[in-house]
């Protein structure tokens, strides 16, 4: 059975990486945001540091999580060129403009809830929601994140504080769905391949879940 | 024991003997300042200044000084506590709101809250420092530091109902007492001379209404955790959806 080639190493490498680094940043950001739920962060951090240098585990931990952030921050920002760089030159072969918005989330429901063949193109209007929220809101925590880390004034950083927080708020919530969307759901193994291994899809595939993307495909070869 | 210390400017000659005795009872060092037009020195509170006299030439048919004395005021609901991610900013039971040093990081977050503009970041310590309220001579017996130094008693201190009942019959007019978004202070300010002006900008200025300056920070913190909540539940339920519909087709 023939491949079609969805996405580029470069894609593959940054999701990767992504994943790594945002994954760094929720779990060292979270404590700042939930000590009741997520306290506990500071002290998994904490504890190895204060068996060497001594000191209360919990503001050790803290501290620690404050410069891991920092880091990851350092990391998230070279990704970021790194696709900026590989993916504003191809934008034109972008499949993330929305149209019909209203047909598109029907069409949407009418896979998730009534489970029923819909025609998608490259992206349902959810992964092209998700993929327009990821690019302006990795923006957003870069942006207030380093007013936060430099405080060019308190008036700023109060600010830049709430939508830091907002920003961590929605990924939060966007994670959740997006990969319960990707490993939830069972037939979607093979999307979940090529975006961590083989950046191809089975033409069968395409055709059943993405069938006006299959025709451009197509129409490309001939 | 809720205890409360009062300044009380009708009195204040503007010595500053109270600048100088918090500075030696909190070992803070001499700091190199500056030529102010207004006196006022250090201009604002630092890391190693908890308090100053503020001086402010007024023109109000003459010309007059007034003095305010500022240092933290020891919030009832303290909005740097509740902002302190570490637990290093502390309230007592006196009313005491001081930060301990063993355990602040320095992050801010309670510069950021302090409707007051008080805790002050040290570049060199990477900490926060702030007037204590002279909890460790409090716990003690003794009265603070810069209470205690005053020779003119425009700082008087005492349990917070007893000090704010005395004030009153004797005719003063009380700040601090009851204050929007942070309940009310332990330190207050009490006049019988400038009546009407503790709030008045052209005069002390101090502010009617505390700015809760945290914002929407606490909202969006619950709006997170609750709504991402709400989504593993919501995934969940959709697998089982999901696979019973596909049962269903089968
Ligand atoms: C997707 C990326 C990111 C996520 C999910 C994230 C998450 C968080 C969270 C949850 C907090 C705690 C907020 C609170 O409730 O007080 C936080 C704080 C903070 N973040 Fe981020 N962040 C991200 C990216 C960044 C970047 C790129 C930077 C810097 C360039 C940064 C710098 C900071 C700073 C300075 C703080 C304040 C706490 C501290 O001083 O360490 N963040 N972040
Ligand atoms: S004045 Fe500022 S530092 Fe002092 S208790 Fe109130 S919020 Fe905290
Ligand atoms: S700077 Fe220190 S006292 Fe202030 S909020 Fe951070 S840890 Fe707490
Ligand atoms: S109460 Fe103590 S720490 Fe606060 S201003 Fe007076 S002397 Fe300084």
């Amino acid at each position: 059975m023939s491949r079609v080639r969805v996405f580029s190493e470069v894609q593959i490498w940054a999701h990767k990486h992504l994943i790594h680094v945002v994954g760094l940043l929720l779990f060292t950001g979270l404590p700042f945001f939930s000590k009741d739920l997520f306290g506990w962060v500071a002290y998994v951090l904490g504890y190895p540091v204060a068996l060497f240098i001594g000191g209360n585990v919990n503001s050790l931990g803290l501290e620690v999580a404050r410069w891991l952030h920092r880091l990851a921050a350092i990391v998230l920002i070279a990704i970021s060129a790194v696709v900026f760089f590989a993916e504003v030159p191809r934008a034109k072969k972008w499949r993330i403009w929305p149209k019909n918005v209203g047909r598109e989330v029907r069409k949407l429901l009418d896979y998730y809830v009534h489970k029923k063949r819909v025609p998608f193109d490259k992206y349902n209007i959810g992964q092209i929601a998700w993929t327009w929220f990821v690019i302006i809101g990795i923006a957003v925590m870069i942006v207030t994140g380093l007013i936060m880390w430099f405080k060019p004034s308190m008036e700023l950083v109060t600010v830049a504080h709430e939508l830091h927080a907002l920003g961590a708020a929605l990924f939060m919530i966007g994670l959740v769905i997006h990969i319960y969307a990707a490993i939830g759901i069972p037939e979607h193994r093979p999307m979940v391949t090529a975006m961590f291994r083989t950046g191809d899809l089975p033409e069968e595939y395409l055709k059943e879940h993405h069938p006006l993307y299959y025709e451009v495909v197509r129409s490309e070869r001939k | 024991m809720e205890y409360a210390s009062v300044f009380i400017p009708d009195r204040c000659i503007g010595c500053r003997a109270c600048q100088t005795a918090c500075k030696i009872w909190n070992q803070r060092p001499v700091e190199k300042t500056s030529f102010s037009p207004d006196f006022t020195n250090p201009p604002s509170l630092t890391p190693d200044s908890f308090t100053i006299i503020k001086f402010k030439e007024v023109f109000d048919g003459e010309v007059k000084w007034i003095m305010l004395k500022e240092q933290c005021m020891h919030c009832n609901d303290p909005p740097c506590v509740s902002a302190c991610p570490t637990g290093a900013m502390t309230k007592t039971e006196e009313g005491a709101v001081y930060v301990r040093p063993e355990k602040c990081i320095g992050c801010q977050y309670c510069v950021e809250a302090c409707p007051f503009d008080v805790p002050k970041y040290d570049e060199g310590s990477g900490k926060v420092y702030k007037c204590t309220m002279c909890i460790d001579r409090i716990r003690d017996g003794k009265l603070p530091a810069c209470v205690e130094a005053c020779p003119t008693q425009a700082l008087v201190f005492g349990k917070k109902d007893e000090v704010i009942q005395k004030l009153k019959s004797e005719g003063f007019e009380i700040y601090g007492e009851r204050l929007p978004n942070v309940g009310g202070t332990h330190w207050l300010y009490a006049t019988k001379e400038f009546k009407g002006k503790l709030t008045d900008p052209k005069y002390f200025g101090l502010p009617e209404s505390p700015a809760a300056k945290e914002g929407a920070l606490p909202a969006i913190r619950e709006f997170g955790v609750g709504v991402a909540g709400l989504a593993i539940l919501a995934s969940l339920l959709h697998a089982a959806y999901w696979r019973a519909k596909k049962e269903e087709s089968k």
